[in-house]
């Protein structure tokens, strides 16, 4: 009796103590205080403006020595010798490469980060409290940097999965290269009327400038010559864009924004990663460079990576060429002796474009990186002109445009009788104009001497499969959905 | 929120306690005294039980009682640690005089399970229990340190040398890919966090990937005991915090009698116990102009003179600090009266770190009370305040400019100066790397750690057998980091001084109430409990950094003297809480069967609207043999107990917000020439997300034989992890990499064996031995259809662990070297750009090519055993106590040698013997490459040479103390003795790097030797006195 009356208690009271316990007001729901819901920032223009600057931030966060890397060390201009770098470096110098690469990583995840942060951004718009004028801004500007990322992934993989909604499903394939093509050139075209004009932008963001020249360069290298020179015409009709007359002190810091910059990656020493290609480039040592009086700074890292210049490239410029200016052939090292990287040395001059300022710091350098110039629109229209009809005074009078801000005289029509004649020396021209601007390797595969090159160069297990980068092998292992490029 | 139903559950109490009417008892007293059987004295602290009651009382300092029991007929039950438990039934006496006989393995012994205790021949979970005698006798700036190698199962592994130590446990295996594996700590009933409040090491300064102990705020000296719950009958009671393990800490009470007061000190010193082998400067000067010499390296970097008259300079020992000292002190009081007891510590400790500008200093008090206010109430509170002061040399896996001090003395330049001819410290051209005198003289970092914990109970027995506890505890830190860059450093000087300060405040508060209720009925007899508890974690961080100051003498201690410009500033706030219900049973049958059944229910804030709550329950069968009739007779069996159990436990250890979409920072364009702060979306949220559950089946035989002369215990285990918290990958096309969901499992299985032997047993002589053994085997059973996960970094090398199906967790993955090229063999087999000389590695698809599909399973962190013994011998007064520790069949990959074979550059210091037995055409080595191509195949820094045997035994410890004779100590003192220690003091082992069992990478499960702080050999000299 008394054994029950205890259980009863014990029993009444476990009944109230969970009881107790089980009133809560929902206190399992999760609190971040320290990041931002969906609710709270995308119906502001802050909140929206900054979700449109991490995009261009992703878009444009591998064109630095990155991409510079990528396109030059698989062609003739330059390679890499030396610390931790060269374990990616040997594979693209050789063309051993396979999709377990870092560097393809980082080139499609980046991409792909700007392309969900503008899915996000058009998908939500209408949340935004504000001006129509500047919701078409936004639109225009999250559809530009899509379709640039979505470019910047064609050149080196081919198609590949088109996402145009944060709720697409997750395993998608890739889109087929038509569907590709469209959307970027669509994309691009729809959103030139809301950009702003060259010169009313805050600077580092589009404007129709950069929308045009971004669609010259894919016409061009998708070979679609007549909309190529159509388009190349459209910019060069906006009267706002000129060759900047001194070639080695356009890319300097205290330059930037100058009118032959159309659509750059502007760097900042204080953001990492910024400008790090004079990491590589400034040579073991170096303390003074006898041709321009530049001195080493104390806060310029100098790694253990070297990035060479090859000198059968550097012999082939024509004498007088200013765009040899940049070239650093000899320099003073710690104790004072001259090292001659011309004669003394092989396949290792440097390529000194963009000049270190004091502002440096370690390993970030503030030098802006030229992504469209005007240059490049006006060579581009020479290449499709010649293409479509063969040899003709425009194409030659553009070439010589080019040419003469470089203190180099004339070529003639008469000189270039065909179509690969003067398609051979557009290549060179163009070398000489973009090297270190990591052009090298889409203009080779679009002339279709990418591979041939190699071989002249030794590397004879080159072959046609090598024009495409294969698909990373964490892309391949997270989606059954996607077929490798052929040959990896 | 919960003061509400704290109050709800007082009004409770008083209401049953209102009606409860006066029940007809005898309620007579019993008196009494107590003694040793052995030595007729008086047995103070013996616990006397009303049995079948939770009534009680115990003996005073001259060994009386007095007792209210409810009826003469009862019968009182006395125990006391370290003696044979004796009934006695009353049968109608007022007085009991009862004699005690010691023994020295007693299974009557009370082991804390959780949320109660539990006599140890009743257990039917796999507890090991482990009290202040066992505890490991050398340097113990920790509580974790004082577990290593004495419980099978238990896995301690030290992650670094450094002062204030630092370890990772793993309890049977690894469980888990994403999630935490380390066990669940609980102080005196409050579970702990082991994170640090504070976050990074400031900017610029190099840190470890491994911590320091965060345990470290608690003083082992107030440790009574450890138990370390391993299966799921003993861990389901905690639920879904329970899948690793949990490790019970309970501290010291106070003891009835007049005060006690105890003195423990220490000081000892310390040196690296092994360092690894690099080229002497002569050395480094032959084997590097030789290698020039062979057409490797660069011209103009030949090395020529050696500075300092040929000597060259010893970087390591520049940074070392010789005979770096120790010491700690403890005072501590202990005493009480009838009704209430306390215990009250003091501790001071000071650690020297053997490279230089390192330290660790603590200064602790405790206050433990205990009250019985009444037969029917007692309440507790056990509240201890701590500070320490951590100081950091920059040591860590940065590279080149980042790299800190231990690497840049291994890797700099020996043929140089410490300073140049002005006095400044030498910078060398050849190497991209700060001086490394320079580092530790130019960057310094602290952190000072404010500590408080507690915990109070309030236990009411509303009936005797029926008993109510509330428990309150919290758990306050506060950390501060200052650390600066000084001038002294190329970095410090390029930016003008770097300074940071980095604070972070961690509070967890718990509150608990549980019911108990305890009675037999004839033969039966069955304990139940029930309860609910909330925990709540909080954390609240800041920071701020700037540079360009005019001068360093301010360093962190005026951040307005810096440039504005570079003015970084960042805070975050961030927590979680978990709800839980508990219930568990034990009954026992004739005190020969025995059942225990426990369940649990969880809800925590981190997982997904749809599954916030998990449910655990757990079985287990215990049956004594010994206590079977046919068993009974025989003589030599003390003790033979089969057990068996299974149960489910949950494993929530990931981050916050992993199922709800938030925006965080994202890419920092640089617009109108300044950055504008971008963020997008921080993941891709998964409202589904749930606990990772752990089953696991444990089978285990206690035995004991001659009178527990031979005691121990085997059991088996087998843990399969499913819904594992995986991050797993999605296609980088969705702009994340990967989401976290609950996919895959993984599998443990093991074997852990103890033995404790009393080999002699003399009245002047003993000798007694311990051993544990365990075996693991850990396997990835199910991956959710992915192929494989390669992760891993530090240093150059980079995807190393491989994460598959069939293979354990985190196995080094990389390339078999088969030798090395020779003169004359058949290049035509391969299309590589090989030379006589290199690397010749196994092209194990045989495509003429050695790229990433050649590379293979090259071994993995979990060993195949590992195992102790430990060795006990007194003459007379005094005592020697040897113990070994080992682990056999696991790898590591040792780092500093990938920097050895893929050299970063030229001029930078190698280890010796590689290169001093190099390939040459005059000495064709078939195990060392030539060094003149290092890098022509590529970087394959992981393989068959770098990842290494890490097997090893290690004489651990040896103590040897001596007792001062009662005959000399008088009515002076209670006991006073002097002992010296030496730990680790002889390793043996292949393995090259700096310590076989020292893993820098800070996870146990992943081991990778890089850079590491050295373990030190100690040897120091201390005394123990009692008043």
């Amino acid at each position: 009796m008394k054994s029950f009356k205890n259980l009863l208690q014990f029993a009444l009271i476990s009944l109230i103590v969970l009881l107790a316990f089980s009133c809560k007001d929902n206190p399992l729901k999760e609190k971040p205080y320290s990041q931002i819901a969906p609710e709270n920032l995308l119906t502001k223009e802050g909140g929206v403006k900054a979700l449109l600057a991490s995009a261009y931030a992703n878009a444009s966060f591998m064109q630095r020595s990155r991409v510079n890397n990528l396109n030059e060390w698989t062609t003739d201009i330059s390679w890499q010798t030396g610390g931790g770098e060269n374990r990616q470096a040997v594979p693209m110098i050789n063309y051993s490469w396979d999709p377990t690469q870092g560097i393809f990583n980082n080139w499609y995840n980046n991409h792909y980060n700007a392309i969900r942060d503008a899915n996000t951004l058009l998908e939500n718009i209408d949340l935004a409290q504000v001006s129509d004028s500047k919701k078409k801004q936004f639109i225009a500007e999250a559809k530009f940097v899509r379709a640039f990322a979505y470019y910047q992934l064609y050149k080196k993989f081919g198609p590949t999965p088109l996402r145009k909604s944060t709720q697409d499903k997750l395993e998608l394939p890739r889109a087929s290269d038509q569907e590709m093509k469209d959307f970027i050139e669509s994309e691009l075209l729809a959103a030139i009327p809301d950009l702003p004009e060259p010169g009313t932008e805050v600077y580092g963001r589009a404007t129709k400038g950069a929308a045009r020249g971004v669609l010259t360069k894919f016409y061009l290298n998708t070979k679609q010559w007549q909309k190529t020179a159509d388009m190349a015409k459209q910019v060069m009709d906006m009267g706002y864009y000129k060759l900047y007359p001194s070639y080695k002190d356009m890319f300097n810091v205290e330059n930037e924004g100058n009118k032959e910059m159309i659509w750059v990656f502007t760097a900042d020493p204080t953001v990492p990663p910024a400008n790090n290609i004079m990491n590589g480039t400034q040579p073991p040592g170096w303390q003074k460079w006898p041709k321009t009086g530049l001195e080493k700074l104390p806060n310029w890292n100098n790694w253990a990576s070297q990035y060479r210049i090859r000198d059968a490239f550097y012999n082939s410029f024509e004498a007088g060429d200013d765009r040899l200016d940049p070239f650093m052939t000899e320099y003073i090292n710690a104790q004072g002796d001259t090292v001659d990287l011309k004669n003394d040395h092989t396949d290792d001059i440097r390529a000194f474009k963009y000049v270190p300022t004091e502002a440096a710091q370690g390993n970030f350098y503030g030098n802006d990186w030229p992504i469209i110039r005007y240059a490049d629109i006006l060579l581009s229209r020479a290449e499709a002109l010649n293409e479509l009809n063969g040899p003709n005074p425009e194409s030659i009078n553009l070439i010589n445009q080019v040419r003469n801000r470089s203190s180099l005289g004339n070529i003639t029509l008469a000189n270039y009788p065909t179509k690969s004649a003067l398609r051979d020396h557009i290549l060179d021209e163009r070398g000489w104009e973009f090297y270190y601007e990591g052009k090298r390797r889409e203009d080779l595969i679009r002339m279709g001497k990418l591979i041939d090159y190699a071989h002249q160069r030794g590397v004879t297990n080159a072959d046609q499969h090598y024009t495409l980068f294969p698909i990373p092998q964490s892309a391949m292992d997270s989606n059954p959905a996607l077929e490798q490029n052929p040959g990896y | 929120m919960q003061l509400k139903h704290i109050l709800c559950f007082s009004i409770v109490l008083l209401f049953l306690v209102g009606t409860n009417g006066a029940k007809a008892q005898d309620n007579s007293e019993v008196t009494g005294t107590v003694i040793d059987a052995s030595t007729s004295n008086t047995m103070p602290g013996v616990n006397i039980l009303v049995k079948g009651t939770t009534r009680g009382t115990s003996t005073d300092s001259n060994g009386k009682f007095s007792l209210t029991v409810p009826s003469l007929s009862d019968t009182l039950v006395f125990s006391f640690v370290g003696y044979s438990t004796k009934e006695v039934p009353i049968n109608g006496r007022t007085q009991l005089n009862v004699s005690l006989e010691p023994s020295t393995f007693s299974t009557e012994e009370l082991v804390v399970v959780g949320y109660g205790t539990q006599r140890k021949s009743d257990l039917t979970g796999s507890v090991s229990s482990v009290t202040s005698d066992d505890f490991n006798k050398g340097v113990n700036t920790s509580v974790d340190q004082l577990l290593q190698g004495k419980v099978a199962g238990a896995r301690v592994v030290e992650t670094t040398g450094e002062p204030g130590g630092g370890l990772a446990i793993n309890i049977r295996g690894a469980s888990s890919v994403n999630a935490g594996t380390g066990p669940l700590y609980v102080i005196d009933g409050l579970p702990i966090d082991n994170s640090s409040a504070q976050a990074g090491s400031g900017a610029g300064f190099v840190g470890s990937r491994a911590g320091r102990s965060e345990l470290s705020s608690i003083n082992p000296d107030d440790i009574q005991s450890i138990e370390i719950l391993k299966d799921a009958s003993a861990t389901a009671i905690y639920g879904s915090r329970g899948a690793n393990g949990v490790v019970l800490i309970t501290t010291k009470s106070g003891q009835k009698g007049s005060v006690q007061v105890d003195y423990n000190g220490y000081v000892g010193i310390q040196n690296p116990s092994h360092n690894m082998d690099l080229l002497s400067p002569q050395q480094y000067k032959t084997v590097l102009n030789n290698i020039i010499d062979d057409g490797g390296g660069n011209g103009s970097q030949r090395v020529d003179q050696i500075a300092n008259n040929g000597a060259g300079t010893d970087w390591r020992n520049q940074i070392y600090n010789d005979n770096a000292l120790i010491q700690n002190n403890n005072l501590s009081f202990s005493g009480g009266s009838e009704s209430t007891q306390y215990f009250v510590s003091l501790n001071v400790m000071n650690q020297d770190g053997m490279v230089k500008s390192s330290a660790y200093d603590k200064y602790g008090v405790r206050v433990n009370l205990d009250q019985d206010v009444s037969d029917k109430f007692d309440w507790g509170i056990n509240l201890s305040a701590n500070y320490h002061k951590d100081n950091y040399a920059p040591t860590g896996y940065g590279l080149n400019e980042n790299a800190g001090a231990l690497y840049t003395a291994m890797n700099w330049d020996p043929t140089k100066p410490v300073y140049d001819s002005n006095g400044d410290y030498y910078v060398s051209p050849d190497l991209t790397m700060e001086n490394p005198v320079a580092l530790i003289n130019g960057e310094e970092s602290t952190r000072s750690t404010y500590r408080y914990f507690g915990t109070a109970y309030g236990e009411y027995s509303i009936i005797p057998e029926l008993t109510f506890k509330l428990n309150i505890g919290g758990d306050v830190k506060e950390q501060r980091r200052d650390s600066y860059i000084s001038r002294l450093t190329k970095q410090g000087s390029a930016f003008g001084g770097i300074a940071s300060i980095s604070e972070g405040q961690a509070t967890n508060y718990l509150v608990e109430g549980t019911a108990t209720y305890s009675n037999n009925f004839g033969k039966h007899d069955v304990t139940a409990l029930v309860g609910a508890t909330t925990q709540e974690f909080l954390t609240i961080r800041d920071y701020q950094e700037a540079s360009g100051f005019a001068t360093d003498a301010t360093t962190t201690n005026n951040m307005s003297l810096g440039d504005q410009e570079t003015y970084g500033l960042n805070s975050a706030k961030f927590g979680y809480t978990l709800i839980s219900y508990i219930g568990r049973v034990n009954y026992s049958y004739n005190d020969k069967y025995l059942f225990t059944g426990t369940f649990r229910i969880d809800g925590s804030s981190k997982f997904g609207e749809n599954s916030k709550y998990g449910y655990f329950p757990s079985f287990a069968l215990g049956w004594k043999l010994d206590q079977e009739d046919f068993l009974k007779t025989v003589d030599a069996i003390s003790n033979l107990k089969l057990r068996a159990s299974w149960g489910e436990t949950g494993n929530q250890e990931i981050g916050n917000f992993l199922s709800i979409t938030t925006f965080g920072p994202g890419g920092t364009p640089i617009w109108n020439g300044s950055p504008v702060v971008g963020l997008n979306p921080s993941r891709l949220a998964n409202p589904d997300i749930k606990w990772e559950t752990t089953r696991q089946w444990n089978i285990g035989l206690d035995f004991g034989f001659l009178n527990q002369r031979i005691s121990g215990s085997v059991e088996y285990y087998q843990k399969d992890t499913y819904d594992m918290l995986l991050n797993l990958p999605i296609p980088n096309s969705t702009g994340f990499s990967s989401q976290i969901n609950n996919v895959g499992s993984i599998k443990n299985s093991g074997l852990d064996f103890t033995l404790n032997t009393r080999n002699i047993s003399n009245r002047d002589f003993t000798w007694t031995s311990s051993i544990t053994l365990s075996t693991l085997k850990n396997e990835v059973t199910d991956l959710g259809g992915i192929p494989e996960i390669i992760t891993g970094n530090a240093g150059f090398s980079n995807s190393f662990f491989l994460i598959k199906e069939g293979v354990p967790l985190r196995s080094f993955y990389g390339y078999q070297i088969a030798g090395i090229w020779q003169q004359g063999d058949d290049f035509s087999q391969t299309t590589d750009n090989v030379h006589p000389g290199d690397f010749k590695y196994v092209d194990q698809n045989e495509d003429g090519t050695v790229n990433a599909d050649d590379r293979v399973v090259l071994g993995n962190s979990f060993p195949d055993y590992t195992f102790s013994i430990g060795n006990t011998v007194s003459y007379k007064n005094f005592r020697l106590n040897v113990f070994i520790e080992g682990a056999q069949g696991l790898s590591m990959l040792n780092n500093n040698l990938v920097d050895t074979y893929f050299p970063v550059q030229f001029r930078r210091n190698k280890l010796a013997e590689p290169y001093l037995n190099r390939w040459t055409p005059n000495n064709p080595s078939d195990k060392y490459p030539s060094f003149v191509h290092p890098l022509a195949q590529g970087q394959k820094s992981v393989n068959s040479y770098t990842v290494e045997d890490a097997s090893y035994v290690r004489l651990k410890t040896v103590k040897l103390s001596y007792s001062l004779p009662k005959s000399v100590l008088k009515n002076f003192m209670r006991s006073a003795t002097v002992y010296v220690t030496g730990q680790n003091l002889y390793t043996i082992t292949d393995y090259t790097g700096i310590d076989p069992a020292v893993n820098s990478n800070g996870n146990a499960n992943a081991r990778i030797d890089y850079n590491t702080y050295p373990l030190a050999r100690t040897f120091m000299a201390g005394v123990q006195l009692g008043f």
